[in-house]
């Protein structure tokens, strides 16, 4: 524990230093703005490029802002937060700083624990600041307009985004290159995002999670749908962190 | 207790070759022991074995009456590293870095600061404490490691070639500072280097070893009785009488072996006597660096033979 707390310490200093925490803050803070803004003078836009699409553009709502938000965070977002996190231990492999504390006696499990941890964290701060510039945003340039499960929906892409930082730390427990832990971590998502194309399948899939959020908002789909991609991406990603444990226990540095 | 008590250590890397074969020695607390020997000896091996980062193929070794291998924890509790590729965060600060492995090993973090801003003052790093890492220059980044060696206050300190980067002046106050410690704090200090002329003004007691051979253990005076314990005396004079087996050395230089100090005002007599001018004599003991080159010599020769 006391190795724990020391080391995620160490951990958040280190991400403040690299600039780790000012690029995920910049960047999901642009979305927040962004995507509102975006969904709002989208028809203006048009109206100036392409005349005769504009049509089909008419009349934003908070729904086009919602879905703005979601395809960047999904997408970029999340892209953007695996590249930066992928060279978490990868650094710590090629300096061999770790080698000489876990033979002082801090514990491998709290090496894995902190990496994820610190990632967690700084994903979250920036991911609910995105989603509450959005959602003020939204109220703001849509006023009285109402969507059901706002919450649940951001809710889902958050722990799917767990989900996929727990991929990508068995990955860097696996691998000692991050760019293999990006792989690693692309080769499980293809898997996903077949499990959720056969039919028998598709409703335990955690890509659920990251791609029908809208359909949540519109209310194409209800919320009971999220269920069970939920629990499974919450099993799944313990699995993960359990795994990158017992991969990290056996490793040589 | 015995610091260290390593008894027919062998360590055999995967294939035949013995890094370290059959070295049995012992260390009482408080002492500065140097291990000397070539590149490729055995020294880190050594280092490694008793800090448990690697297991003895054949023998034991025992810390403080504790075995690295089967509980290197316990170890470490109470030993301090600099190994040769020791490495820190080069994001964070020299006091950074300092105060996160003093946390990590459960000082409290005020008293972290407290000891860190000690240690950083004493290797002569105040002024760079609150830069980063990456701006230091090897010799800095040396001499952190020995900080951080020294944060938790050890009982026995491990330092494998702690002066290597270090310009004379820092190796010098670093060996001032392990004496120190040894004297006022009764550390035990391993010291691996091959700097033989700071090893004799630092060690109390040696070992040598090649090719994974201990060759010699012991005092400076106990390796001396091996080799030669008297004096070489070395005189300056214009002429020097037959009869006496001087050895010609360079201009008017030449130099003779005697057992005692005793010898040497008869020798100058009968240099005098025989119409010499005695311009300069020396005496001295053999230095560390003359007794390891022939120990090191005579293995040479023995291997040859066989
Ligand atoms: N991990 C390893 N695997 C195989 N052989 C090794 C390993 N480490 C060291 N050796 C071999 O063991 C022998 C002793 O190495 P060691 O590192 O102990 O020497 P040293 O005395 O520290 O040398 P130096 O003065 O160069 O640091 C060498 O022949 C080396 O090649
Ligand atoms: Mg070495």
């Amino acid at each position: 524990m006391r190795g724990f707390i020391a080391f995620s310490k160490k951990e958040i200093t280190e991400n403040i230093r690299n600039y780790r925490l000012l690029i995920m803050l910049a960047i999901f803070l642009i979305f927040g703005l962004m995507s509102p803004l975006l969904a709002k003078f989208t028809p203006q836009l048009m109206e100036a490029l392409m005349p005769n699409l504009a049509e089909a553009f008419e009349n934003p709502t908070a729904l086009d802002s919602w879905t703005q938000f979601y395809k960047n965070v999904s997408s970029l977002g999340l892209s953007l937060t695996i590249i930066l996190f992928s060279s978490c231990l990868s650094g710590e492999y090629a300096k061999g700083t770790l080698t000489i504390m876990l033979t002082k006696g801090l514990s491998r499990p709290a090496v894995v624990l902190s990496k994820f941890s610190a990632a967690a964290v700084i994903l979250t701060v920036s991911y609910w600041l995105a989603f509450g510039v959005t959602y003020g945003y939204t109220a703001y340039l849509w006023p009285g307009a109402s969507l059901p499960h706002v919450f649940l929906a951001a809710f889902a892409l958050w722990t799917a985004g767990l989900l996929y930082l727990s991929i990508l730390m068995l990955g860097c427990v696996l691998f000692r290159q991050a760019f293999t832990s990006i792989l690693f971590l692309l080769v499980v998502t293809v898997i996903m995002g077949l499990v959720e194309q056969i039919e028998q399948t598709a409703g335990y899939s955690p890509v659920i999670l990251v791609s029908k959020n809208i359909d949540l908002l519109s209310g194409t789909v209800t919320a009971s749908y999220f269920t069970i991609p939920f629990i499974v991406s919450i099993f799944t990603s313990a699995a993960l962190l359990i795994m990158s444990i017992v991969v990290f226990n056996k490793k040589q540095l | 207790m015995k610091a260290i008590v390593a008894e027919r250590l062998t360590k055999i890397y995967s294939g035949e070759k013995k890094a370290l074969d059959n070295a049995s020695f012992e260390l009482s607390q408080g002492e500065v022991f140097g291990f000397l020997g070539p590149n490729g000896a055995g020294k880190t091996t050594a280092v490694k074995l008793l800090n448990g980062m690697i297991s003895p193929s054949e023998g034991s070794c025992h810390v403080f009456g504790i075995d690295p291998s089967s509980s290197p924890e316990k170890v470490h509790a109470i030993s301090g590293v600099v190994t040769e590729h020791a490495q820190m965060y080069g994001n964070l600060t020299g006091q950074e870095n300092l105060v996160f492995y003093g946390t990590l090993f459960g000082i409290p973090k005020e008293e972290s600061l407290k000891r860190a801003l000690a240690l950083l003052e004493r290797l002569d790093l105040t002024v760079a404490k609150d830069k980063k890492l990456t701006t230091y220059s090897t010799g800095m980044r040396q001499r952190l490691s020995l900080a951080r060696a020294m944060i938790h206050t050890p009982k026995i300190l491990f330092l494998d070639e702690p002066t290597s980067g270090l310009d004379p002046e820092s190796a010098q106050s670093v060996n001032n500072m392990i004496k120190e410690l040894a004297s006022d704090k009764g550390t035990t200090v391993f010291l691996c280097t091959h700097q033989l002329r700071y090893a004799q003004e630092v060690c109390s007691s040696y070992g040598l070893i090649d090719d994974g051979t201990l060759l010699a253990v012991g005092s400076l005076d106990a390796l001396r009785c091996r080799i030669f314990s008297g004096l070489k005396v070395h005189i300056k004079s214009n002429r020097f009488p037959e009869g006496i087996s001087f050895r010609k050395t360079e201009g008017q230089w030449a130099e003779i072996n005697v057992q005692t100090e005793d010898e040497i005002p008869p020798i100058v007599k009968r240099i005098v006597d025989a119409g010499g001018n005695v311009y300069e004599v020396m005496a001295n003991r053999l230095s560390l660096e003359e007794i390891y080159f022939s120990l090191i010599e005579k293995r040479k020769e023995q291997k040859e033979v066989r």
